[in-house]
């Protein structure tokens, strides 16, 4: 859990600098694996997800969309751990058995001048005592008030692949997805109408997207996608050249090239007459950055209560054989 | 003179220019929990 430390610290440097940011998770937070087994592994789940949960009150979270993870312990967990949040849960298609939300579907946050909606959702799995509601019909019913009370919307999405392809053919005024439940780490926002991203699998990296904007009401632009297709496009000619000694006739390279420039002619105009641009840096949290001590303590404090419930071997020791105290699976 | 034609030049251009000045950021996490190891 030292990446709660290392996003603590890149987060104290942006609050030293400016106010003007938001701060969101798109789900499976709590949880690796959406079942956990009795006994020991559900005690050491447990400290696991209040460490964090103590760790996210001291780091500020604006949205914390719900995962099919977070209710690995069952819904009477989760709602304990939401008592214990200082921060916002939502779920615009979780439902208790009655049909009533369990969380707030989104969030409407109004900082330094931008209105920021965010919305919630997951794609459908089953639990006891809840109800998965169809993510994309969820998303109809409450989108365009969303974003009548909003500058930007963002949509966090606990999702399958398939959902995001269902997203992306209707053309809902959202203008970024962030996607949880995928092992991809997004370089881009993809080529579809909304930039959807995707963080990883192992909560190591954190994503900044810096928003620049002449006008807010306007498209937003992920400038990534298309400085991709310059550099594509540059690499696409430079191997043209490299083969023009091959047989293929002059007019087809001619072709190619042609269509080539204008490819990347396009791109680059994009980039330039852009209003407003998406610019994202993925942060890794790695060695590198220096732990903030506060999170470092609370961290280091569940460490101890986990050794406690399961003694790790002593430096020197042979790892002890399966089944005995402090034995480690291996990954 | 010259220095004057330049900063009024500056100035006007700075004035006039259509450049962004607006910005946010967002932060955003997912899969916190995939980075813990709970041993079974």
């Amino acid at each position: 859990m030292g990446g709660l430390a290392r996003k603590s610290a890149i987060l104290n440097d942006e609050k030293n600098n400016s106010s003007n940011y938001f701060i969101l998770d798109a789900g499976d937070l709590f949880f690796k694996k959406n079942s956990i087994n009795p006994g020991k592994p559900t005690e050491l789940a447990k400290i696991s997800a209040e460490t964090i949960v103590n760790s996210f009150n001291e780091i500020g979270c604006d949205a914390f969309n719900i995962g099919e993870n977070d209710f690995a312990m069952g819904v009477d967990y989760l709602t304990y751990l939401k008592d214990m949040s200082t921060f916002p849960y939502i779920s615009a298609n979780i439902k208790n058995t009655a049909g009533s939300y369990l969380f707030n579907p989104y969030k409407i946050i109004n900082r330094d001048g931008v209105k920021l909606g965010v919305i919630g959702l997951s794609s459908v799995f089953q639990k006891d005592g809840i109800n998965v509601e169809d993510p994309i019909e969820s998303l109809e019913k409450i989108v365009e008030f969303v974003n009548s009370q909003s500058d930007f919307v963002v949509l966090l999405f606990n999702a399958t692949d398939r959902d995001i392809n269902r997203f992306h053919k209707l053309n809902f005024p959202v203008d970024i997805v962030i996607q949880s439940k995928s092992k991809k780490r997004s370089n881009d926002g993809g080529n579809n109408n909304t930039p959807v991203y995707s963080c990883g699998d192992r909560g190591k990296y954190i994503y900044e997207f810096e928003l620049k904007y002449n006008d807010i009401q306007t498209d937003f632009v992920d400038i990534a996608v298309y400085e991709s297709t310059v550099k594509l496009m540059d690499r696409k000619i430079k191997n043209l050249s490299k083969n023009n000694n091959q047989p293929e006739n002059e007019e087809a390279q001619n072709i190619k090239l042609e269509n080539y420039s204008s490819q990347k002619l396009e791109a680059e105009e994009k980039i330039k007459s852009a209003e407003n641009i998406i610019v994202i840096n993925k942060i890794e949290l790695g060695k590198k950055i220096i732990d903030d001590p506060v999170i470092l303590k609370i961290v280091d404090s569940g460490n101890m209560k986990k050794n406690l419930l399961n003694p790790q071997p002593q430096p020197g020791r042979k790892n002890p054989k399966h089944g005995q105290p402090g034995h480690k699976h291996g990954r | 003179m010259k220095k004057l034609l330049y900063l009024s030049v500056f100035i006007i251009s700075f004035i006039f220019s259509n450049e962004t000045i607006n910005s946010f950021k967002i932060f955003a996490t997912t899969n916190v929990a995939g980075e813990t190891e709970p041993c079974g």
